[in-house]
């Protein structure tokens, strides 16, 4: 097994799908000989040649547009979208065409792509660099929500993907890109696209997260072990939609207490969607309100006061605290 | 196009890819820890292995080849004088070291080490922002400081690159072989040196300031060595202090002093140097609660702990001897102590070794120290003259000493100046680690006839009863 | 040459030590191990060998006498530099310690690299490690035999003959427990009848000995048994267990009587007191710090659990829990045993039912609890119906010391308890 940063393990993904099925096609803005701005569609143009990963024009709406296209005669189109917020260019092709195909058919059309796209705050970017808008996906009805929280389950998410008969929005947090390496095995590996995972066992409180919120949720958890000797319990969703509720609500049960952390603002955001899960499944469990640690209701600020407006171990260790108090 | 500012998280962040770093790195990796290791110039390998210890030793193996072809003329063997083929020189020397490059890239990588080609620079006690990388910062729990040191320059002398008055490092990337080469105030790399330039044909001029040769090693080594130098040299100046050197078009002017009295030589070529500095002053280290002494080095405790007590050093940067079997144990010591296990610097027999021709190689206590420090010692010697192996190599101007404690009969330090002292010395430093009384090393069998020999033969002159010398009684 | 001895580093944190016995005489010649000294720590009695052959010039402490890590204990004179004029009467008066010869006491100690590494790792220091290697060569096995001795600290048992009874001699401070006043009696030859084993009788179990003799032989103890109906304290701890035990805490029958007791000695002061017979005073503590009778591997403890009265129950529960781990893993300090103003035995949590206690000199009175345990109890309903039904009943004894306080208050002061943990509204509505 090699050390990887999340952005080596999806080309490794990438890679390796295009090698195992002709179909596998790239599309997006500087993705070719640039390999993309991030890096992610690196010497994949020279290994595969123009025909399979498409420089596009900077045009959001044809890039999906083309992609559903793609899909609906029986390619595997994985388009990229250089910062999810340039993608409500795009909005009119994933929400009328990509995600009711299936349906408008009768089944008979299927949308079998991958919209990748890169969020979410933490890496002192410009406006539009730094949103996490995945409510809007979780929201519409005949997509799959993505969004892996490292090297590891990135790579196999990006596989799980590609492979899915539908459209799956693929979120890739870039702070999370180059900030950490892990072994990723070269041989296949692939995690079930709607299950979540428990990144750490506990009994006292459920502290749920994903894409790049997992790792101040596991450092509260850190220091609620040192600081109050409680065993937290940490859910990486791995899927935002459809969401892994039986797991949810299990530990929930278990533990009585629950916060939900996400760096998306809070009002109507998935944290909502998750609290009233759980006040359906876990309702008589439950020994305090559940806390949300969230964004704030404003556009992610410019780089000085980047740092406020993330949820960070302290914040989510405090809103933790207070499920003991209330 | 990269966009952002892109955070790495890591275990351990090692800077420099010297011995002192890589070291580092390689046991930490093993110890299970994350490792990004940073290096602005060479990856892996550092000075020594690019531009200082491995080229200067490739180069003196040229030589000494040089020098026994003609020696063979004794036993009746003549191969005329050596053509020298400087470019073909020049690209065996540098595929050997691409060689041992290139290994230890594989060995970093397979250990899950991520290297960066970039400069790095504290923003705080648990991050550095780099330079010239896709990642734009690195946030560590621990860091390892291993930066190595570099040329002191001489106030008032242009070392311009590519100019007639070369540093070590010039010196070595062997870019002509001039006529004539001055060689001053440059200790043992300098001795080195000159004899490489005296071997491919040089005449070599050496001023030493001091009135004899390595004034800090023991002068009965040092001796055999002024010899083998004084016939191979054109010249060797001591007590020469230098006032001046100046570059004209066609050579160098060097006026110095010598007992009262001004003194001029002319070279075409002149390697100076005045010591090495420690590579301390751009790291950004007054974000960090990291401390240096009066002469820049980084101060550090046995563990090679800073002040910050998340950063280490290790190596030339943290002072002491500027070697890198030292520099590479330091390595270790900082990355067993971050992971979590008890060690330390505990080293008794750091040993030494000078490659001219003969070697000359020390480890443990000299007898100066002892004498200096007022610690009771008995020295025992054995001359090669004495030795059946050396007088079949021809090689009978050697000495090996031991220091011993007279009371108890424990070894404290050895000394050896002679062909292959590189390799002998090691007996007598493991001897030293372990403890050994002289007794140990005489009733250890060597075997006949080899060099090794001579160290037993030493320990047997402290017990009274030698074979090869007539016991002291008599 | 002069060598002075200096009381070594016992480990385990000990500090400080008693000397208990002084078998070197100044003058007497002394071999490298022969016994100097006996000395006892918090921990245990340990004989203490002599460092050197050689004479004893100069004992500098007393029996009874407590001492420091590093303080001077003897003075020798070696014989490697006995000066030829020897001089014969009363010992030479202290010579000025010269120092070291230079380079060989500080020396590295030799040992090969591995070693010092095992002892770097040990923590152990090579110089206080015997040798057995050639030439003082300091090998693996004796840095690890060194380990082994520094973790049972215990060296040979003393001469089992029974010692000389000693005057109990009054020292300044602090003020030693007075000695058992029974003289120790002429015990038959038990082997005549069978095998047997000698034990030594030293540390803990002599200090509960010097204690329990004390308290028995001074104090005219009295009981007041009852019992207590836990049945829906029992209820409520079952409700607050889990909770607290997240929190690091165990909430046990000891932590509400430690609450109920502290309201008691607040109504009732002259229990939390002692008797000052040489002033002729009754000494009233307006502080309430409670002792709990703790059973270990190492004997019986009583750490002190300080303010018991300004403390909530969770935070007796989890100070309890972390003492009691103290105390089990043997790390509880000196200081932390000290200043108790009331003691509280649970023998319940082992399962025993009725038992007395022996109240804990210098106070004035110990509660014990036994097992709660389902018994057939009448119960009258508002209508003035009784009833028998089960319910959980915990015996509950309350000790006192009658020269202090007399019986009738001792009734009141028990009701106060009783009330407070067959209720635990009542509990939270008194509690003080």
């Amino acid at each position: 097994m090699a050390k990887m940063t999340m952005v080596e393990a999806l080309n490794m993904a990438l890679r390796q799908e295009m090698k195992r099925d002709d179909s596998v096609i790239l599309l997006g803005q500087d993705i070719g000989p640039d390999g993309g701005v991030f890096r992610v569609t690196d010497r994949l143009f020279a290994e595969f040649g123009e025909n399979r990963v498409v420089d596009t024009p900077l045009a959001e709406a044809s890039i999906v547009g083309m992609s559903v296209g793609m899909a609906v005669y029986g390619l595997k189109p994985v388009c990229e979208i250089q910062f999810s917020g340039f993608i409500y260019q795009a909005f009119h092709q994933i929400e009328n065409h990509a995600a009711r195909m299936r349906w408008r058919t009768r089944g008979r059309l299927h949308v079998p792509m991958v919209m990748r796209a890169p969020y979410g705050a933490g890496v002192r970017a410009l406006e539009h660099h730094s949103e996490s808008r995945e409510a809007y996906w979780a929201h519409t009805p005949g997509l799959k929500v993505v969004i892996p929280s490292g090297p590891r389950n990135a790579r196999a998410l990006l596989v799980s993907a590609i492979r899915d008969p539908d459209p799956v929005i693929f979120y890739e947090a870039k702070a999370l890109y180059r900030s950490l390496r892990e072994d990723v095995p070269e041989e296949e590996e692939t995690l079930p696209i709607g299950r979540a995972n428990i990144a750490r066992a506990g009994d006292a409180v459920t502290i749920i997260a994903y894409g790049a919120m997992v790792r101040p949720a596991l450092e509260a958890a850190d220091l609620l072990a040192e600081k109050e000797k409680m065993a937290a319990e940490v859910i990486d969703l791995l899927t935002l939609s459809p969401l892994d509720e039986e797991l949810l609500v299990a530990s929930v049960k278990k533990t009585g207490r629950a916060v939900v952390v996400h760096e998306a603002p809070q009002s109507f955001g998935p944290g909502a969607e998750i609290v009233a899960r759980l006040m359906e499944g876990a309702f008589y469990y439950l020994e305090a309100p559940i806390e949300r640690v969230t964004g704030f209701d404003t556009i992610v600020p410019y780089f000085s006061r980047e740092k406020s407006y993330l949820p960070g171990a302290e914040r989510i260790a405090a809103a933790a605290r207070r499920t003991f108090i209330k | 196009m990269v966009v952002g500012d892109m955070e790495m998280h890591t275990d351990l962040l090692v800077i420099g890819g010297g011995p002192g770093g890589y070291g580092a790195a390689f046991r930490a990796a093993d110890l299970g820890l994350d490792v990004i290791l940073v290096d602005s110039q060479w990856g892996l390998g550092g000075f020594c292995l690019h531009a200082g210890c491995i080229p200067a030793k490739a180069l003196l193996h040229a030589a000494e080849l040089i020098h026994d072809a003609e020696r063979a003329k004794i036993m009746g063997i003549g191969f005329g004088p050596p053509r020298i083929d400087l470019a073909a020189l020049r690209a065996w020397q540098q595929q050997r070291i691409d060689t041992m490059a290139e290994a230890l890239m594989t060995l970093g990588q397979k250990r899950g080490i991520l290297v960066l080609r970039s400069k790095a620079r504290f923003t705080g006690s648990s991050a550095v922002r780099l330079t010239g990388a896709e990642i734009s910062a690195v946030r560590f729990k621990h860091a390892v400081i291993a930066t190595g040191s570099r040329a002191r320059g001489l106030p008032g002398v242009d070392f311009t690159s590519g100019g007639r008055i070369m540093d070590a490092g010039a010196a070595l990337a062997l870019t002509d072989i001039p006529q004539t080469i001055l060689v001053a105030n440059t200790g043992y790399i300098g001795l080195e040196l000159a004899s490489i330039y005296a071997a491919l044909g040089s005449e070599v001029t050496l001023l030493e300031q001091a009135d004899r040769l390595l004034p800090t090693v023991d002068a009965d080594l040092v001796v055999p060595l002024q010899e083998s130098l004084t016939a191979r040299f054109a010249e060797i100046v001591l007590g020469a202090k230098i006032e001046e050197v100046v570059e004209d078009a066609g050579g160098v002017d060097v006026r110095f002093t010598r007992s009262g009295t001004t003194e001029q030589r002319r070279a075409d070529r002149v390697l100076l140097a005045n010591g090495r500095i420690a590579n301390s002053d751009d790291l950004g280290l007054d974000h960090t609660g990291v401390n240096l002494n009066s002469r820049g080095f980084i101060e550090t405790d046995e563990t090679r702990r800073t002040r910050d007590p998340k950063i280490f050093a290790v190596g030339d940067v943290a002072g002491g001897p500027l070697l890198a079997h030292k520099a590479i144990r330091e390595g270790r010591i900082a990355a067993e102590t971050i992971a979590g296990k008890i060690s330390s610097f505990d080293v008794r027999a750091l040993p030494v070794v000078v490659y001219t021709n003969p070697q000359l190689a020390w480890c443990g206590l000299t007898e100066r120290e002892a004498r200096q420090a007022n610690i009771p010692h008995a020295v025992k010697k054995f001359p090669w003259q004495l030795s059946d192996r050396a007088q079949t190599l021809d090689e009978t101007g050697g000495l090996t000493k031991l220091v011993i404690d007279p009371d108890s009969g424990r070894i404290l330090g050895a000394g050896i100046v002679g062909r292959h002292a590189e390799g002998l010395i090691a007996e007598t430093a493991l001897a030293i680690e372990m403890g050994a009384l002289a007794e140990d090393l005489a009733l250890t069998l060597h075997p006949y006839p080899t060099l090794s020999e001579t160290e037993s033969e030493a320990a047997e002159i402290f017990l009274g009863n030698p074979m090869h010398a007539l016991p002291e009684s008599q | 040459m002069t060598t002075s001895f200096r009381l070594p580093d016992l480990g385990e944190g000990v500090h400080e030590a008693e000397i208990l016995a002084i078998p070197a005489t100044p003058g007497q010649e002394v071999k490298e191990g022969d016994i100097i000294l006996e000395i006892e720590t918090d921990k245990a009695a340990v004989e203490i060998p002599s460092p050197v052959t050689g004479k004893v010039t100069e004992i500098l402490v007393k029996v009874g006498e407590r001492v420091i890590v590093g303080s001077v204990l003897m003075t020798f004179r070696t014989e490697k530099d006995e000066t030829p004029a020897e001089r014969p009467g009363p010992p030479p008066a202290p010579q000025p310690q010269p120092p070291p010869a230079a380079g060989k006491q500080q020396g590295p100690v030799p040992a090969s690299p591995s070693t010092r590494r095992l002892a770097r790792e040990l923590g152990i220091d090579l110089h206080k490690v015997t040798p057995s290697g050639s030439g003082g060569v300091v090998t693996k096995d004796d840095v690890l035999a060194h380990a082994r001795a520094k973790e049972q600290p215990a060296a040979k048992p003393a001469a089992p003959e029974p010692e000389a009874a000693q005057p109990a001699e009054p020292s300044p401070m602090p003020a030693p427990l007075p000695a058992p006043a029974v003289p120790p009696g002429q015990l038959p030859d038990f082997a005549r009848w069978g095998p047997i084993e000698r034990l030594p009788f030293r540390s803990i179990r002599r200090a509960t000995a010097t204690q329990m003799a004390t308290s028995w032989s001074q104090i005219p103890h009295v009981y007041c048994q009852d019992d207590v109906d836990i049945t829906r304290l029992e209820a409520f701890r079952q409700r607050h267990k889990a909770e607290l035990a997240a929190a690091g805490g165990r909430l046990t029958m000891t932590v509400f009587a430690m609450k109920a007791v502290a309201t008691a000695l607040k109504l009732y002061p002259n229990f939390n007191a002692s008797l000052d017979l040489s002033a002729q005073e009754i000494i009233i503590k307006r502080y309430f710090h409670m002792g709990i009778a703790v059973d270990s591997d190492h004997g019986l403890t009583v750490p002190v659990i300080r303010d018991v009265d300004r403390k909530s129950i969770k935070e007796l529960a989890i100070e309890v829990e972390s003492t009691v781990g103290k105390v089990r893993e043997g790390k509880l300090s000196r200081e932390e045993m000290q200043g108790g103003t009331f003691t509280i035995t649970n023998a319940g949590a082992l399962g025993g039912h009725h038992f007395s206690a022996i109240i804990n000199y210098p106070e004035v009175a110990i509660l014990g609890l036994g097992q709660g345990r389902m018994q057939p109890a009448v119960v009258t309903d508002e209508r003035g119906r009784h009833e028998i039904v089960p319910r959980l009943i915990m015996p509950i004894v309350l000790c006192f010391d009658h020269r202090v306080v007399d019986g009738a208050d001792a009734v009141r002061f028990l009701k106060v308890v009783i009330k407070a943990l067959e209720d635990p509204d009542e509990l939270l509505i008194t509690m003080i």
